[in-house]
């Protein structure tokens, strides 16, 4: 699951002295936000976030608010500001039907092209493809290979064909910690890690893509971090 | 692990060289397999890779291919030899698996369609260095896929039960995952080497 942590306990003039030097505050608001320490209105957050597109700086610091300019809700914004979990959903993976072949995802990638996640299987070791594996193996969810396809890098990187039916397609999930006051909190980028979903448009006699095939954190042969299936934006 | 390719191919440029050379085999191997013919050896030490091809009757073919020669000019080549066939129409375009049931040299096929078409899992999946160096098989139950360590200076044959597989299965990734899982070659089987390298030989599942 994805983790708000939350420090409070900062003593009220620290925390008075800090806010002064963003915002003039009276001594009602002052009041206000050591109460809102209490209630997650301060202290660290992370949470992670799919590039989409905008990029969010790297090796600088941001403040919370900002990050709809980089196309993350004003919604889900103002929730991590509350201190409690951004994600709307958990991504669970889809219940599984009957056969490895069935659809269970179909969408469009960034030209519009017809994707489709698959059912799939793995083993417990390493053969399988799609949601299955998908899931069980690497810890990415169909959000996550939708994310991917839909908003890859905006570099040749970004969509390329390593076969010929089957694209790759990369990007860039940030995760990010935050320290401070609501939605000014002062936030960083510490980790990024790059996630790869391929997608074969070979068709099955359903008329529709084999779809996926398998999809994993770039170097990372199992498990991605819980953080990147739980991005915010996804 | 790297974000490109160790040796790019023209013809898709996420792919690793020998992408489709081992692509337009399948489709080869596809085509002819009940004909008899295998692709026995591909061996990729060298500067221009080198395939090797058997019929029952005992005749043999060895080629020195482009990687991107094609299948129609694969196939022409082998025709001097013994009797080869293209794929069935829609090859390309048509995804295929021949299921566990199917013959030894279909499966072949299938499984180097696999290798061909997933050449990421040799750059970008697993955190250290890999390279495809061989790809062999007695045509009937083993094929054993030759990786390279670059960084331990040795080689891993990660032997692929054909009677186990048929059905899509990303066995690409999980070579190289079986080949950079296994510690000291002097432990295990000594196998003939590949491209002078201390070579050993794993099952894919152990």
């Amino acid at each position: 699951m994805h983790t708000v942590r939350k420090r409070v306990g900062a003593t009220a003039a620290a925390l008075a002295t800090a806010l002064g030097a963003v915002l003039a505050m009276s001594g009602q608001a002052q009041a206000q936000s050591q109460a809102g320490a209490a209630d997650g209105k301060s202290g660290a957050v992370e949470f992670s976030v799919f590039d989409t597109g905008a990029g969010l700086p790297k090796g600088e610091s941001f403040q919370l608010k900002d990050l709809t300019d980089y196309g993350v809700p004003k919604r889900t914004t103002e929730k991590l500001a509350a201190g409690e979990d951004g994600a709307d959903v958990r991504a669970a993976a889809p219940a599984a039907p009957a056969g490895n072949f069935d659809v269970v995802g179909e969408w469009k990638d960034k030209d519009g092209w017809d994707a489709v996640m698959r059912t799939g299987y793995w083993n417990g070791a390493n053969a399988g493809f799609g949601m299955t594996k998908i899931d069980q193996k690497h810890n990415l969810s169909l959000d996550a290979v939708k994310a991917t396809t839909m908003y890859p890098r905006p570099t040749p990187e970004g969509k390329q064909p390593i076969g010929p039916t089957t694209y790759n397609y990369r990007t860039e999930v940030n995760h990010v910690e935050c320290s401070g006051w609501w939605i000014f909190r002062s936030c960083r980028v510490t980790e990024t890690l790059t996630v790869l979903a391929g997608i074969d448009y070979r068709k099955l006699d359903d008329g529709k893509a084999f779809g996926a095939v398998t999809a994993f954190c770039e170097g990372v042969p199992g498990r991605c971090p819980d953080w990147v299936r739980n991005a915010v934006n996804i | 692990m790297s974000a490109r390719p160790n040796r790019p191919a023209v013809r898709w440029p996420a792919a690793e060289w020998w992408a489709p050379l081992l692509t337009d085999l399948a489709a080869v191997q596809r085509g002819s397999a009940a004909l008899g013919l295998v692709v026995r050896r591909v061996s990729l030490t060298g500067a221009t890779p080198c395939v090797e091809v058997g019929w029952p009757d005992g005749a043999s073919a060895t080629l020195r291919p482009e990687s991107e020669a094609g299948a129609p000019a694969l196939l022409e080549a082998l025709s001097a030899a013994g009797p080869a066939a293209p794929p069935p129409d829609g090859h390309e375009h048509t995804h295929w698996a021949p299921g566990v049931d199917a013959p030894p040299l279909l499966k072949y096929a299938w499984l180097l369609d696999e290798l061909g078409g997933a050449s990421d899992a040799w750059y970008a999946y697993v955190p250290v260095r890999v390279e495809l160096l061989e790809v062999r098989t007695d045509g009937v139950g083993a094929v054993d896929i030759g990786v390279g360590r670059p960084e331990r200076g040795d080689a891993v044959r990660v032997r692929v039960a054909l009677a186990e597989y048929g059905e899509p299965a990303g066995l690409g990734y999980a070579v190289v995952e079986r080949a950079v899982g296994v510690e000291a070659p002097g432990a295990l089987s000594e196998e003939e080497p590949i491209g002078g390298l201390a070579t050993c030989l794993v099952p894919l599942v152990p």
